[in-house]
Protein backbone atom coordinates (compact mmCIF):
# COMPACT_ATOMS: atom_id res chain seq x y z
CA UNK A 1 0.00 0.00 0.00
CA UNK A 2 2.92 2.23 0.26
CA UNK A 3 3.15 2.22 -3.41
CA UNK A 4 -0.50 2.86 -3.80
CA UNK A 5 -0.45 5.88 -1.65
CA UNK A 6 2.68 6.99 -3.26
CA UNK A 7 0.93 6.57 -6.53
CA UNK A 8 -1.79 8.87 -5.37
CA UNK A 9 0.54 11.53 -4.29
CA UNK A 10 2.83 11.21 -7.18
CA UNK A 11 0.03 11.27 -9.66
CA UNK A 12 -1.29 14.30 -7.96
CA UNK A 13 2.02 16.03 -8.04
CA UNK A 14 2.57 15.01 -11.57
CA UNK A 15 -0.75 16.56 -12.32
CA UNK A 16 0.43 19.70 -10.67
CA UNK A 17 3.53 19.76 -12.69
CA UNK A 18 1.64 19.30 -15.91
CA UNK A 19 -0.85 21.96 -15.20
CA UNK A 20 1.72 24.29 -13.84
CA UNK A 21 3.75 23.95 -16.96
CA UNK A 22 0.94 24.42 -19.38
CA UNK A 23 -1.24 27.36 -20.02
CA UNK A 24 -4.47 25.77 -20.94
CA UNK A 25 -7.23 23.51 -19.89
CA UNK A 26 -8.38 24.60 -16.54
CA UNK A 27 -11.30 22.34 -16.39
CA UNK A 28 -9.90 19.38 -18.14
CA UNK A 29 -6.68 19.42 -16.25
CA UNK A 30 -8.29 19.89 -12.92
CA UNK A 31 -10.90 17.37 -13.66
CA UNK A 32 -8.28 14.87 -14.55
CA UNK A 33 -6.47 15.71 -11.41
CA UNK A 34 -9.50 15.14 -9.32
CA UNK A 35 -10.41 12.00 -11.15
CA UNK A 36 -7.12 10.67 -10.13
CA UNK A 37 -7.63 11.74 -6.60
CA UNK A 38 -11.07 10.31 -6.38
CA UNK A 39 -10.21 7.00 -7.85
CA UNK A 40 -10.46 4.26 -5.32
CA UNK A 41 -8.02 1.51 -4.70
CA UNK A 42 -8.80 -0.30 -7.89
CA UNK A 43 -7.52 2.61 -9.79
CA UNK A 44 -4.17 2.72 -8.19
CA UNK A 45 -2.64 1.22 -11.25
CA UNK A 46 -4.10 4.01 -13.25
CA UNK A 47 -2.69 6.44 -10.81
CA UNK A 48 0.69 4.93 -11.27
CA UNK A 49 0.47 5.07 -15.00
CA UNK A 50 -0.72 8.59 -14.70
CA UNK A 51 2.43 9.33 -12.85
CA UNK A 52 4.47 7.87 -15.57
CA UNK A 53 2.53 9.61 -18.25
CA UNK A 54 3.15 12.83 -16.53
CA UNK A 55 6.84 12.46 -17.13
CA UNK A 56 7.53 14.47 -14.11
CA UNK A 57 10.87 14.29 -12.53
CA UNK A 58 9.36 13.28 -9.29
CA UNK A 59 11.10 10.45 -7.64
CA UNK A 60 10.80 8.84 -4.34
CA UNK A 61 12.02 6.07 -2.24
CA UNK A 62 9.24 3.85 -3.37
CA UNK A 63 8.70 4.70 -6.96
CA UNK A 64 11.43 4.64 -9.44
CA UNK A 65 12.08 8.06 -10.69
CA UNK A 66 10.52 8.58 -14.01
CA UNK A 67 12.46 10.51 -16.50
CA UNK A 68 11.76 14.10 -16.98
CA UNK A 69 10.89 14.64 -20.56
CA UNK A 70 9.05 17.88 -20.37
CA UNK A 71 9.18 21.09 -18.52
CA UNK A 72 7.51 19.45 -15.62
CA UNK A 73 10.01 19.63 -12.90
CA UNK A 74 10.79 18.00 -9.68
CA UNK A 75 8.33 17.36 -6.99
CA UNK A 76 8.88 16.85 -3.39
CA UNK A 77 6.39 15.45 -1.03
CA UNK A 78 5.92 14.49 2.47
CA UNK A 79 3.11 12.58 3.90
CA UNK A 80 2.14 11.22 7.17
CA UNK A 81 -0.79 9.32 8.37
CA UNK A 82 -2.68 9.48 11.56
CA UNK A 83 -2.64 6.22 13.33
CA UNK A 84 -6.28 6.19 14.14
CA UNK A 85 -8.31 9.04 12.90
CA UNK A 86 -8.44 11.63 10.22
CA UNK A 87 -7.86 14.44 12.58
CA UNK A 88 -4.17 14.67 12.35
CA UNK A 89 -2.39 17.35 10.52
CA UNK A 90 0.50 16.52 8.39
CA UNK A 91 3.76 17.64 9.86
CA UNK A 92 4.80 19.80 7.06
CA UNK A 93 7.86 21.70 7.90
CA UNK A 94 7.12 25.19 8.91
CA UNK A 95 9.78 26.76 6.86
CA UNK A 96 8.31 29.72 5.15
CA UNK A 97 8.30 29.88 1.48
CA UNK A 98 7.38 33.43 0.81
CA UNK A 99 3.82 33.11 -0.20
CA UNK A 100 1.90 36.28 0.36
CA UNK A 101 -0.73 35.38 -2.18
CA UNK A 102 -1.18 31.93 -0.91
CA UNK A 103 -2.03 32.89 2.57
CA UNK A 104 -4.44 35.56 1.61
CA UNK A 105 -6.09 33.87 -1.33
CA UNK A 106 -6.64 30.48 0.13
CA UNK A 107 -9.84 30.16 2.00
CA UNK A 108 -10.97 26.71 2.95
CA UNK A 109 -14.07 25.82 1.08
CA UNK A 110 -16.39 23.19 2.28
CA UNK A 111 -18.49 21.36 -0.17
CA UNK A 112 -20.79 18.50 -0.05
CA UNK A 113 -19.42 15.29 -1.36
CA UNK A 114 -20.62 13.72 -4.51
CA UNK A 115 -23.19 11.13 -3.88
CA UNK A 116 -22.13 8.64 -6.48
CA UNK A 117 -19.29 7.56 -8.66
CA UNK A 118 -15.68 8.39 -8.38
CA UNK A 119 -16.06 11.59 -10.23
CA UNK A 120 -14.31 14.64 -8.90
CA UNK A 121 -17.13 16.04 -6.92
CA UNK A 122 -15.03 18.20 -4.76
CA UNK A 123 -14.62 17.61 -1.16
CA UNK A 124 -16.36 16.58 1.94
CA UNK A 125 -17.72 18.72 4.71
CA UNK A 126 -15.06 20.46 6.70
CA UNK A 127 -12.74 18.13 8.44
CA UNK A 128 -11.39 18.85 11.81
CA UNK A 129 -7.91 19.13 10.52
CA UNK A 130 -6.63 22.34 9.23
CA UNK A 131 -4.32 22.01 6.33
CA UNK A 132 -1.06 23.58 6.93
CA UNK A 133 -0.41 26.70 5.02
CA UNK A 134 3.27 26.28 5.07
CA UNK A 135 5.04 24.00 2.76
CA UNK A 136 8.02 21.81 2.94
CA UNK A 137 10.92 23.48 1.39
CA UNK A 138 13.20 20.54 1.22
CA UNK A 139 14.60 20.34 -2.22
CA UNK A 140 15.15 16.62 -2.09
CA UNK A 141 12.42 14.80 -3.87
CA UNK A 142 11.44 12.27 -1.32
CA UNK A 143 8.40 10.61 0.00
CA UNK A 144 8.10 9.13 3.36
CA UNK A 145 5.11 7.09 4.12
CA UNK A 146 4.10 5.25 7.16
CA UNK A 147 4.47 1.59 6.72
CA UNK A 148 1.86 -0.60 8.30
CA UNK A 149 -1.22 0.21 6.33
CA UNK A 150 -4.19 -2.05 6.75
CA UNK A 151 -4.76 -4.53 4.01
CA UNK A 152 -5.73 -2.83 0.78
CA UNK A 153 -6.79 0.30 2.61
CA UNK A 154 -5.22 3.66 2.82
CA UNK A 155 -4.73 4.94 6.22
CA UNK A 156 -7.01 7.73 7.18
CA UNK A 157 -5.18 10.93 7.64
CA UNK A 158 -4.19 14.22 6.24
CA UNK A 159 -1.35 14.40 3.84
CA UNK A 160 0.39 17.40 2.51
CA UNK A 161 2.80 17.74 -0.29
CA UNK A 162 4.53 20.39 -2.24
CA UNK A 163 4.99 20.20 -5.93
CA UNK A 164 7.36 22.37 -7.80
CA UNK A 165 7.68 23.16 -11.42
CA UNK A 166 9.77 25.32 -13.61
CA UNK A 167 8.23 28.40 -15.03
CA UNK A 168 9.78 31.12 -17.13
CA UNK A 169 10.06 33.06 -13.90
CA UNK A 170 11.88 30.34 -12.04
CA UNK A 171 10.87 27.45 -9.86
CA UNK A 172 7.37 27.67 -8.52
CA UNK A 173 5.67 25.67 -5.86
CA UNK A 174 2.23 24.44 -5.16
CA UNK A 175 1.20 23.02 -1.83
CA UNK A 176 -1.48 20.40 -1.60
CA UNK A 177 -3.20 18.99 1.42
CA UNK A 178 -5.31 15.89 1.14
CA UNK A 179 -7.56 14.31 3.67
CA UNK A 180 -8.13 10.62 3.14
CA UNK A 181 -10.83 8.71 4.91
CA UNK A 182 -11.94 5.18 4.11
CA UNK A 183 -9.83 5.04 1.00
CA UNK A 184 -11.34 8.17 -0.43
CA UNK A 185 -9.98 11.62 -0.72
CA UNK A 186 -12.46 13.57 1.27
CA UNK A 187 -10.80 16.90 1.05
CA UNK A 188 -8.13 18.51 -1.00
CA UNK A 189 -6.81 21.96 -0.75
CA UNK A 190 -4.30 23.91 -2.67
CA UNK A 191 -1.90 26.48 -1.44
CA UNK A 192 -0.76 28.85 -4.07
CA UNK A 193 2.79 29.40 -3.11
CA UNK A 194 3.84 31.28 -6.17
CA UNK A 195 4.53 34.91 -6.51
CA UNK A 196 2.89 37.51 -8.64
CA UNK A 197 2.55 37.82 -12.33
CA UNK A 198 2.68 35.11 -14.87
CA UNK A 199 3.33 32.29 -12.48
CA UNK A 200 0.45 33.33 -10.36
CA UNK A 201 -1.83 33.19 -13.35
CA UNK A 202 -0.64 29.70 -14.15
CA UNK A 203 -1.32 28.63 -10.64
CA UNK A 204 -4.63 30.36 -10.62
CA UNK A 205 -5.44 28.26 -13.63
CA UNK A 206 -4.82 25.22 -11.61
CA UNK A 207 -6.70 26.50 -8.64
CA UNK A 208 -10.01 25.77 -10.21
CA UNK A 209 -12.40 22.98 -9.72
CA UNK A 210 -15.09 21.44 -11.77
CA UNK A 211 -18.14 19.55 -10.82
CA UNK A 212 -20.30 17.94 -13.43
CA UNK A 213 -23.33 17.55 -11.27
CA UNK A 214 -25.44 20.43 -10.15
CA UNK A 215 -28.11 19.38 -7.76
CA UNK A 216 -29.19 22.49 -6.00
CA UNK A 217 -31.29 22.84 -2.91
CA UNK A 218 -34.60 24.48 -2.34
CA UNK A 219 -34.13 27.99 -1.08
CA UNK A 220 -36.83 27.36 1.46
CA UNK A 221 -34.80 24.56 2.96
CA UNK A 222 -31.77 26.52 4.03
CA UNK A 223 -31.04 29.68 5.91
CA UNK A 224 -29.66 32.44 3.77
CA UNK A 225 -28.95 36.07 4.29
CA UNK A 226 -29.44 36.89 0.64
CA UNK A 227 -29.68 35.25 -2.75
CA UNK A 228 -27.55 36.22 -5.70
CA UNK A 229 -28.26 35.53 -9.31
CA UNK A 230 -29.31 37.67 -12.13
CA UNK A 231 -30.90 40.68 -10.60
CA UNK A 232 -34.44 40.47 -9.53
CA UNK A 233 -35.97 43.39 -11.24
CA UNK A 234 -38.36 45.71 -9.60
CA UNK A 235 -39.84 48.02 -12.09
CA UNK A 236 -40.12 48.62 -15.80
CA UNK A 237 -38.61 45.41 -17.00
CA UNK A 238 -40.96 43.13 -15.15
CA UNK A 239 -43.95 45.20 -16.10
CA UNK A 240 -42.99 45.03 -19.72
CA UNK A 241 -42.36 41.34 -19.47
CA UNK A 242 -45.82 40.78 -18.08
CA UNK A 243 -47.30 42.74 -20.93
CA UNK A 244 -45.42 40.66 -23.45
CA UNK A 245 -46.57 37.48 -21.78
CA UNK A 246 -50.19 38.51 -21.73
CA UNK A 247 -49.96 39.54 -25.36
CA UNK A 248 -48.45 36.22 -26.21
CA UNK A 249 -51.26 34.42 -24.46
CA UNK A 250 -53.94 36.44 -26.17
CA UNK A 251 -52.43 35.60 -29.53
CA UNK A 252 -52.77 31.91 -28.97
CA UNK B 1 -26.22 42.76 13.67
CA UNK B 2 -29.90 43.09 14.38
CA UNK B 3 -30.51 45.11 11.34
CA UNK B 4 -32.51 48.07 10.53
CA UNK B 5 -33.46 47.65 6.93
CA UNK B 6 -34.12 50.30 4.34
CA UNK B 7 -35.78 48.97 1.20
CA UNK B 8 -36.33 50.90 -2.00
CA UNK B 9 -36.32 50.66 -5.78
CA UNK B 10 -33.60 52.33 -7.79
CA UNK B 11 -31.95 52.02 -11.20
CA UNK B 12 -34.47 49.42 -12.26
CA UNK B 13 -34.10 47.02 -9.38
CA UNK B 14 -34.78 46.50 -5.70
CA UNK B 15 -32.36 47.60 -3.02
CA UNK B 16 -31.91 46.92 0.62
CA UNK B 17 -29.52 48.60 3.02
CA UNK B 18 -29.10 47.00 6.41
CA UNK B 19 -27.36 48.63 9.31
CA UNK B 20 -27.27 48.03 13.04
CA UNK B 21 -29.32 51.09 13.77
CA UNK B 22 -31.75 52.99 11.60
CA UNK B 23 -30.14 55.46 9.25
CA UNK B 24 -30.99 59.07 10.05
CA UNK B 25 -33.11 60.86 7.51
CA UNK B 26 -30.39 63.23 6.31
CA UNK B 27 -28.17 60.26 5.53
CA UNK B 28 -31.00 58.60 3.64
CA UNK B 29 -31.42 61.77 1.64
CA UNK B 30 -27.71 61.77 0.87
CA UNK B 31 -27.93 58.17 -0.30
CA UNK B 32 -30.85 58.80 -2.60
CA UNK B 33 -29.22 61.90 -3.99
CA UNK B 34 -26.14 59.89 -4.72
CA UNK B 35 -28.18 57.28 -6.55
CA UNK B 36 -29.95 59.95 -8.54
CA UNK B 37 -26.68 61.58 -9.47
CA UNK B 38 -25.29 58.23 -10.59
CA UNK B 39 -28.38 57.32 -12.57
CA UNK B 40 -28.51 60.71 -14.23
CA UNK B 41 -24.96 60.18 -15.40
CA UNK B 42 -24.75 56.55 -16.44
CA UNK B 43 -28.25 55.31 -17.23
CA UNK B 44 -29.11 54.68 -20.81
CA UNK B 45 -32.71 54.17 -19.74
CA UNK B 46 -33.46 57.81 -19.08
CA UNK B 47 -33.40 60.50 -21.73
CA UNK B 48 -32.00 63.14 -19.39
CA UNK B 49 -28.83 61.22 -18.55
CA UNK B 50 -25.35 62.17 -19.61
CA UNK B 51 -25.04 58.87 -21.45
CA UNK B 52 -28.20 59.58 -23.44
CA UNK B 53 -27.02 63.09 -24.28
CA UNK B 54 -23.67 61.73 -25.35
CA UNK B 55 -25.36 59.16 -27.55
CA UNK B 56 -27.27 61.92 -29.28
CA UNK B 57 -24.36 64.23 -29.91
CA UNK B 58 -21.15 62.28 -29.91
CA UNK B 59 -18.14 64.51 -29.70
CA UNK B 60 -16.51 65.12 -26.37
CA UNK B 61 -18.13 64.73 -23.01
CA UNK B 62 -16.94 65.45 -19.50
CA UNK B 63 -17.95 62.79 -17.00
CA UNK B 64 -17.98 63.37 -13.25
CA UNK B 65 -14.90 62.44 -11.21
CA UNK B 66 -16.39 59.12 -10.15
CA UNK B 67 -16.19 57.97 -13.76
CA UNK B 68 -12.44 57.45 -13.51
CA UNK B 69 -12.64 54.14 -11.67
CA UNK B 70 -15.50 52.88 -13.80
CA UNK B 71 -13.92 53.77 -17.12
CA UNK B 72 -10.61 52.36 -15.98
CA UNK B 73 -12.15 49.03 -15.05
CA UNK B 74 -13.98 48.83 -18.36
CA UNK B 75 -10.77 49.45 -20.22
CA UNK B 76 -8.98 46.77 -18.26
CA UNK B 77 -11.73 44.24 -18.76
CA UNK B 78 -11.92 45.16 -22.42
CA UNK B 79 -8.25 44.30 -22.79
CA UNK B 80 -8.41 41.16 -20.68
CA UNK B 81 -11.41 39.75 -22.54
CA UNK B 82 -10.30 40.65 -26.02
CA UNK B 83 -13.00 43.28 -26.30
CA UNK B 84 -15.85 41.14 -25.10
CA UNK B 85 -16.58 43.24 -22.06
CA UNK B 86 -17.31 46.57 -23.63
CA UNK B 87 -19.22 49.74 -22.80
CA UNK B 88 -20.12 49.93 -26.49
CA UNK B 89 -22.88 47.32 -26.40
CA UNK B 90 -25.63 49.86 -25.77
CA UNK B 91 -26.91 49.90 -29.33
CA UNK B 92 -26.75 46.12 -29.59
CA UNK B 93 -28.85 45.80 -26.46
CA UNK B 94 -31.33 48.25 -27.90
CA UNK B 95 -31.38 46.25 -31.10
CA UNK B 96 -32.26 43.15 -29.13
CA UNK B 97 -35.10 44.97 -27.45
CA UNK B 98 -33.48 45.92 -24.17
CA UNK B 99 -34.09 49.58 -24.72
CA UNK B 100 -35.17 52.55 -22.67
CA UNK B 101 -38.80 51.82 -23.46
CA UNK B 102 -38.40 48.14 -22.61
CA UNK B 103 -39.85 47.21 -25.97
CA UNK B 104 -38.35 43.74 -25.45
CA UNK B 105 -38.76 43.18 -29.12
CA UNK B 106 -35.88 42.28 -31.27
CA UNK B 107 -35.42 44.38 -34.34
CA UNK B 108 -34.70 42.83 -37.71
CA UNK B 109 -31.17 42.04 -38.73
CA UNK B 110 -28.15 41.97 -36.55
CA UNK B 111 -26.33 44.56 -34.51
CA UNK B 112 -22.64 45.21 -34.57
CA UNK B 113 -20.61 46.49 -31.66
CA UNK B 114 -17.86 48.92 -32.64
CA UNK B 115 -14.33 48.43 -31.42
CA UNK B 116 -13.18 50.70 -28.64
CA UNK B 117 -10.19 52.02 -30.52
CA UNK B 118 -12.27 52.76 -33.58
CA UNK B 119 -14.71 55.06 -31.88
CA UNK B 120 -13.82 55.89 -28.32
CA UNK B 121 -11.11 57.91 -26.62
CA UNK B 122 -10.95 58.23 -22.87
CA UNK B 123 -8.63 60.67 -21.19
CA UNK B 124 -9.27 60.99 -17.51
CA UNK B 125 -12.95 61.80 -17.26
CA UNK B 126 -13.17 63.13 -20.78
CA UNK B 127 -14.80 60.70 -23.16
CA UNK B 128 -14.74 61.39 -26.87
CA UNK B 129 -16.52 59.51 -29.60
CA UNK B 130 -15.82 59.78 -33.29
CA UNK B 131 -19.44 59.03 -33.93
CA UNK B 132 -22.43 58.98 -31.59
CA UNK B 133 -22.34 55.85 -29.45
CA UNK B 134 -24.69 54.61 -26.79
CA UNK B 135 -22.60 53.62 -23.80
CA UNK B 136 -23.82 50.85 -21.55
CA UNK B 137 -22.42 50.44 -18.08
CA UNK B 138 -24.53 47.42 -17.25
CA UNK B 139 -21.54 45.15 -16.70
CA UNK B 140 -20.15 47.00 -13.69
CA UNK B 141 -22.29 50.05 -13.09
CA UNK B 142 -24.49 48.61 -10.41
CA UNK B 143 -21.54 47.18 -8.56
CA UNK B 144 -19.91 50.58 -8.64
CA UNK B 145 -23.01 52.24 -7.26
CA UNK B 146 -23.05 49.66 -4.46
CA UNK B 147 -19.48 50.67 -3.62
CA UNK B 148 -20.34 54.35 -3.71
CA UNK B 149 -23.23 53.82 -1.30
CA UNK B 150 -21.06 51.70 0.97
CA UNK B 151 -18.52 54.51 0.94
CA UNK B 152 -21.16 56.93 2.18
CA UNK B 153 -22.04 54.54 4.98
CA UNK B 154 -18.39 54.25 6.00
CA UNK B 155 -17.93 58.00 5.88
CA UNK B 156 -20.84 58.34 8.28
CA UNK B 157 -19.51 55.70 10.63
CA UNK B 158 -22.59 53.55 10.63
CA UNK B 159 -20.60 50.49 11.62
CA UNK B 160 -21.36 47.22 9.92
CA UNK B 161 -23.59 47.32 6.88
CA UNK B 162 -25.04 45.40 3.99
CA UNK B 163 -25.79 47.10 0.70
CA UNK B 164 -27.78 44.65 -1.36
CA UNK B 165 -28.78 45.60 -4.88
CA UNK B 166 -30.84 42.50 -5.65
CA UNK B 167 -28.14 39.96 -5.01
CA UNK B 168 -25.15 42.10 -5.87
CA UNK B 169 -23.89 43.24 -2.53
CA UNK B 170 -21.20 44.80 -0.43
CA UNK B 171 -20.92 44.07 3.22
CA UNK B 172 -18.93 44.97 6.27
CA UNK B 173 -19.47 42.59 9.13
CA UNK B 174 -17.97 40.41 11.80
CA UNK B 175 -19.94 37.25 11.25
CA UNK B 176 -20.34 35.09 8.19
CA UNK B 177 -23.20 36.06 5.93
CA UNK B 178 -24.58 33.30 3.76
CA UNK B 179 -25.54 34.22 0.24
CA UNK B 180 -27.40 31.67 -1.85
CA UNK B 181 -26.31 31.24 -5.45
CA UNK B 182 -29.50 31.14 -7.43
CA UNK B 183 -29.93 28.26 -9.82
CA UNK B 184 -30.08 29.86 -13.27
CA UNK B 185 -32.75 27.43 -14.37
CA UNK B 186 -34.83 27.44 -11.21
CA UNK B 187 -35.15 30.51 -9.01
CA UNK B 188 -36.57 28.42 -6.19
CA UNK B 189 -33.26 26.62 -5.88
CA UNK B 190 -29.72 27.58 -5.08
CA UNK B 191 -26.70 25.70 -6.37
CA UNK B 192 -24.60 26.70 -3.41
CA UNK B 193 -23.89 29.21 -0.73
CA UNK B 194 -21.15 31.80 -0.57
CA UNK B 195 -19.86 32.93 2.79
CA UNK B 196 -19.23 36.64 2.89
CA UNK B 197 -18.01 38.46 5.94
CA UNK B 198 -16.63 41.69 4.58
CA UNK B 199 -16.30 42.35 0.91
CA UNK B 200 -18.46 42.16 -2.15
CA UNK B 201 -20.29 39.49 -4.06
CA UNK B 202 -21.88 39.97 -7.44
CA UNK B 203 -23.63 37.52 -9.70
CA UNK B 204 -24.60 37.58 -13.31
CA UNK B 205 -26.95 35.35 -15.22
CA UNK B 206 -29.07 35.53 -18.27
CA UNK B 207 -32.16 34.05 -16.76
CA UNK B 208 -33.94 36.90 -15.08
CA UNK B 209 -33.52 39.76 -17.43
CA UNK B 210 -34.46 37.57 -20.34
CA UNK B 211 -37.25 38.12 -22.77
CA UNK B 212 -37.49 34.98 -24.78
CA UNK B 213 -35.71 33.32 -27.68
CA UNK B 214 -32.47 33.28 -25.78
CA UNK B 215 -32.48 37.04 -25.47
CA UNK B 216 -30.90 38.44 -22.37
CA UNK B 217 -28.84 41.38 -21.27
CA UNK B 218 -25.31 40.03 -21.52
CA UNK B 219 -24.29 40.70 -25.08
CA UNK B 220 -21.22 39.34 -26.77
CA UNK B 221 -19.69 42.18 -28.79
CA UNK B 222 -18.23 39.68 -31.24
CA UNK B 223 -21.65 38.60 -32.39
CA UNK B 224 -23.99 41.29 -31.17
CA UNK B 225 -26.00 38.44 -29.67
CA UNK B 226 -26.53 37.36 -26.08
CA UNK B 227 -23.74 35.26 -24.63
CA UNK B 228 -24.41 31.55 -24.76
CA UNK B 229 -21.38 29.75 -23.34
CA UNK B 230 -21.97 30.55 -19.70
CA UNK B 231 -25.24 30.43 -17.80
CA UNK B 232 -24.31 32.16 -14.58
CA UNK B 233 -21.35 33.55 -12.69
CA UNK B 234 -20.62 34.74 -9.18
CA UNK B 235 -17.57 36.61 -8.02
CA UNK B 236 -16.39 37.53 -4.56
CA UNK B 237 -13.91 40.38 -4.50
CA UNK B 238 -12.83 43.34 -2.47
CA UNK B 239 -15.12 45.77 -4.20
CA UNK B 240 -18.48 45.39 -5.88
CA UNK B 241 -17.17 47.29 -8.89
CA UNK B 242 -14.60 44.58 -9.51
CA UNK B 243 -16.89 41.73 -8.53
CA UNK B 244 -19.61 42.96 -10.87
CA UNK B 245 -17.24 43.55 -13.75
CA UNK B 246 -15.57 40.18 -13.31
CA UNK B 247 -18.93 38.44 -13.10
CA UNK B 248 -19.60 39.67 -16.62
CA UNK B 249 -16.03 39.07 -17.74
CA UNK B 250 -16.32 35.42 -16.73
CA UNK B 251 -18.90 35.03 -19.48
CA UNK B 252 -16.14 35.77 -21.97
CA UNK B 253 -12.78 35.00 -20.43
CA UNK B 254 -10.96 32.25 -18.66
CA UNK B 255 -10.59 32.79 -14.93
CA UNK B 256 -6.82 32.44 -15.06
CA UNK B 257 -6.56 35.37 -17.42
CA UNK B 258 -8.51 37.53 -15.03
CA UNK B 259 -6.65 36.19 -12.00
CA UNK B 260 -3.47 37.57 -13.46
CA UNK B 261 -4.81 41.02 -12.68
CA UNK B 262 -7.48 40.69 -10.00
CA UNK B 263 -7.80 38.85 -6.71
CA UNK B 264 -11.15 37.13 -6.51
CA UNK B 265 -12.92 33.86 -6.09
CA UNK B 266 -15.65 32.67 -8.38
CA UNK B 267 -18.27 30.11 -9.25
CA UNK B 268 -19.63 29.77 -12.74
CA UNK B 269 -21.93 27.46 -14.63
CA UNK B 270 -21.02 26.70 -18.23
CA UNK B 271 -23.87 26.00 -20.62
CA UNK B 272 -22.38 22.57 -21.18
CA UNK B 273 -23.26 21.65 -17.62
CA UNK B 274 -21.53 21.43 -14.32
CA UNK B 275 -20.04 24.04 -12.09
CA UNK B 276 -16.60 25.57 -12.12
CA UNK B 277 -15.18 27.23 -9.06
CA UNK B 278 -11.94 28.54 -7.77
CA UNK B 279 -10.48 26.60 -4.90
CA UNK B 280 -10.34 29.78 -2.86
CA UNK B 281 -14.12 30.01 -3.02
CA UNK B 282 -15.45 30.15 0.52
CA UNK B 283 -18.76 28.40 0.63
CA UNK B 284 -20.61 25.28 -0.34
CA UNK B 285 -21.70 23.91 -3.66
CA UNK B 286 -24.56 21.48 -3.82
CA UNK B 287 -23.21 18.99 -6.27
Amino acid sequence: MRTNRTGYLMAMLAGLAIVGASTGGVVAATSHHNDTLAADASASAAAQSSTAAASSAASSSTTSGSTASSSAASSSATSSSAESSSAEVAPSSAAASSAPRATTARTPASRTPASTTTAPKTTAPPTTSKPSTSAPTTSKPSISTSTAAAASQFKDGTYSATGSYNSPGGTEKLGVTLTIASDKVTKSELDLLGGAGLSHSFQAAFAAGYSDLVIGKDISGITLGAVSGSSLTGMGFNDALKQIESQARSQQ
Amino acid sequence: MSPSREVFDAIGTSWSIETATALPTPLLVTIHQRIEQFDRTYSRFRPDSLVSAFAATGGSCEFPPDAIALLHLYRELYELTGGRVSPLVGSALEHLGYDAGYSLRRRPGSATVPRWTDVLTVEGTTVSARKPVLLDFGAAGKGYLIDLLALILREHDVGDYLVDGSGDLARRGQDVFRVGLEHPADPTKVIGVANVTSGALCGSAGNRRAWGDGLHHIVDPRTGEPATEILATWVVAESALIADGLATALFFAEPRDLAARFSFSYVRMPATGGVEYSTNFDGELFT
